[in-house]
């Protein structure tokens, strides 16, 4: 069974880009630039893995999270950052992250720690 | 250090001892100037007293009055002529030399009775109307008596006090002029001093105002392209999988290794301008605190295998119980990476670096790192936290290490300088950050 991704993040062009790269490996993959877009997609297709960008307007990164934890609290989300600033690690498993990693993601790492 | 201190010790009482030297030296021609200013003062009105032409005019009258008393007594004694000229050779052989005069009590000329001639200092005469007349040779005082005798005195004598006054004038205005001197070498001195203090602050502030305009310029510029860089990498990313994941066609493996080829130099340009954002990061979360202690230690367990390689002893000299520093973990631990960094870089082998923390008396937290390196050429000192400033070789530094420590250290309301020690001796950074209180957290919540 094909694994389904949901990417959230506000930057279109690095959003698409992520997709079309794993959806040539072989993954289903979704897109929603912002939080509150993403909540319904999570609702309608349940998705195996989130990644999801700190940094965006209106509902950031953590608030997402913690609005996705509540519908879907089996889901594996990955955070996503521009700053390797420790606090924005620390914070992400505090609030039930599985990992955060630093952009520009490194595309053999993120496939290693989502399989 | 020890050395250091001792010379910078030993030239500031050098310093203290001139300073001293030069109030004393003051303080003594302030306190001769006052009695020889009383001095002049008071023989000028004792040379006034002398010389007035009232009194000069007082003594004529009060001679011709003699002269008059005399004639009358003549004519009542009815003396010879040789007699009076006796008498008057005496009274006016004398006056070469003294003026005699007659009063009473009352402050009048009186007539004398009888005349004597005598080698006694003085002798006192009673007329008949019992009124008294005094001689002597020189000036004497008795109850009831008015001036009796005044000196006159004589061309020599004037030029002698002449001389006097004019010496005494040379020496008040010789003792004035050393007075000012020395005040006005003390004042130019201090107001040298303060000029130096200034133009020293001046340039501290120019040179602080450049880097942080430089560190905004620098950020500015990565800012605006960071983005397309991160485009630039996302989309040759797509490009390497698109040829990766496609059939194979000629040159395939070419395609693949230069599209990673471009993503490697992007990913360094990418880099710097991470680098570069930090220059001009600026607020300091006041929920943030550091053990600077603990990081320290953290620190060091990080370098050891750099100083077990190069054999450089590391000293740590850390005061204990002190505050949490106010700032966050990481910043803190780049600034301190990047200048134990840079002091390792300038210690070749058997090297020595001292790091020390403790507490400034205004709250702030001082942390010094010193090497016994090479030390830092002046030239290089003066831009040593300029972005993109490197005595490396290119390629081989960004020079942005010890900018992003100072745009750091400042962002956090901190300090960060660097000093030579003597020659030879190596350099000491010293970083200033302001100590973590409770009331942060109060103010904020």
């Amino acid at each position: 069974m094909t694994m389904k991704i949901l990417i959230i993040d506000d930057e279109v062009d690095f959003a698409t880009t992520l997709s079309e790269r794993l959806e040539i490996r072989g993954y289903e993959m979704q897109i929603a630039h912002s939080g509150a877009e993403s909540l319904s997609l999570i609702k309608e297709q349940a998705p195996d893995i989130v990644l999801l960008d700190i940094n965006m307007p209106d509902m950031n990164g953590f608030e997402t999270l913690d609005a996705i934890l509540q519908i879907a609290p089996d889901v594996s989300v990955f955070m996503l950052t521009g700053h390797a600033y420790e606090s924005h690690k620390d914070e992400s498993f505090e609030k039930g992250a599985k990992d955060c990693l630093t952009k520009p993601i490194d595309l053999k790492l993120l496939i290693e720690k989502i399989s | 250090m020890m050395k250091f201190k001792k010379r910078a010790g030993r030239a500031s009482v050098r310093e203290r001892h001139k300073e001293l030297r030069m109030i004393l030296l003051a303080a003594i021609t302030c306190i001769s100037f006052v009695p020889t200013t009383l001095l002049a003062v008071l023989s000028f009105f004792h040379y006034q007293e002398i010389i007035t032409d009232n009194q000069q005019q007082q003594l004529e009258i009060y001679t011709d009055q003699i002269e008059r008393t005399l004639n009358t007594y003549y004519e009542l004694e009815n003396l010879s002529l040789d007699d009076r000229k006796e008498i008057k050779n005496y009274l006016f052989k004398s006056s070469d030399q003294y003026d005699v005069f007659l009063t009473d009590s009352n402050n009048k000329i009186v007539t004398p009775s009888k005349l004597w001639r005598s080698g006694d200092k003085f002798n006192i005469v009673e007329n008949t109307l019992n009124e008294q007349l005094i001689f002597s040779q020189r000036p004497i005082t008795l109850d009831g008596w008015l001036l009796i005798v005044s000196k006159r005195i004589s061309e020599k004598e004037l030029f002698f006090f002449q001389f006097e006054l004019i010496i005494i004038y040379l020496l008040c205005i010789g003792t004035g002029l050393l007075l000012m001197y020395q005040l006005i070498k003390v004042l130019t001195r201090k107001l040298r001093e303060s000029d130096i203090k200034r133009m020293a602050l001046f340039s501290e502030i120019s040179h602080t105002n450049r880097l942080t305009t430089l560190g905004k310029l620098a950020a500015g510029v990565a800012h605006e392209i960071n983005n397309p860089l991160a485009a630039l990498h996302q989309q040759t990313g797509l490009l390497h999988d698109l040829v990766e994941f496609s059939d194979d066609f000629p040159k395939k493996e070419k395609f693949i290794s230069t599209t990673e080829n471009i993503q490697a130099h992007v990913s360094r340009c990418q880099n710097i301008t991470h680098q570069l954002l930090l220059l001009s990061q600026t607020g300091v979360d006041p929920k943030s605190n550091t053990d600077i202690n603990e990081l320290i230690h953290n620190i060091v367990y990080l370098f050891r295998e750099k100083i077990n390689h190069k054999i450089i002893k590391l000293q740590l000299q850390l005061e204990n119980n002190l505050p949490m520093v106010l700032g966050d973990e990481d910043k803190i631990q780049q600034v301190l990476l990047k200048v134990i960094t840079n002091a390792i870089t300038s210690i070749d082998k058997d090297g020595n670096i001292q790091i020390r923390t403790n507490l400034k008396k205004n709250g702030f937290i001082e942390i010094t790192i010193q090497d016994n390196g090479k030390g830092i050429e002046p030239s290089v000192l003066k831009h040593i936290f300029d972005p993109f400033f490197t005595t490396k070789d290119t390629g081989e530094g960004t020079g942005l290490g010890l900018a992003i420590a100072h745009g750091l250290v400042k962002g956090m309301g901190g300090e960060i300088n660097v000093t030579n020690l003597q020659t030879g001796n190596g350099a000491l950074f010293t970083v200033l950050l302001p100590s973590y209180n409770n009331d942060n957290e109060n103010i904020n919540n």
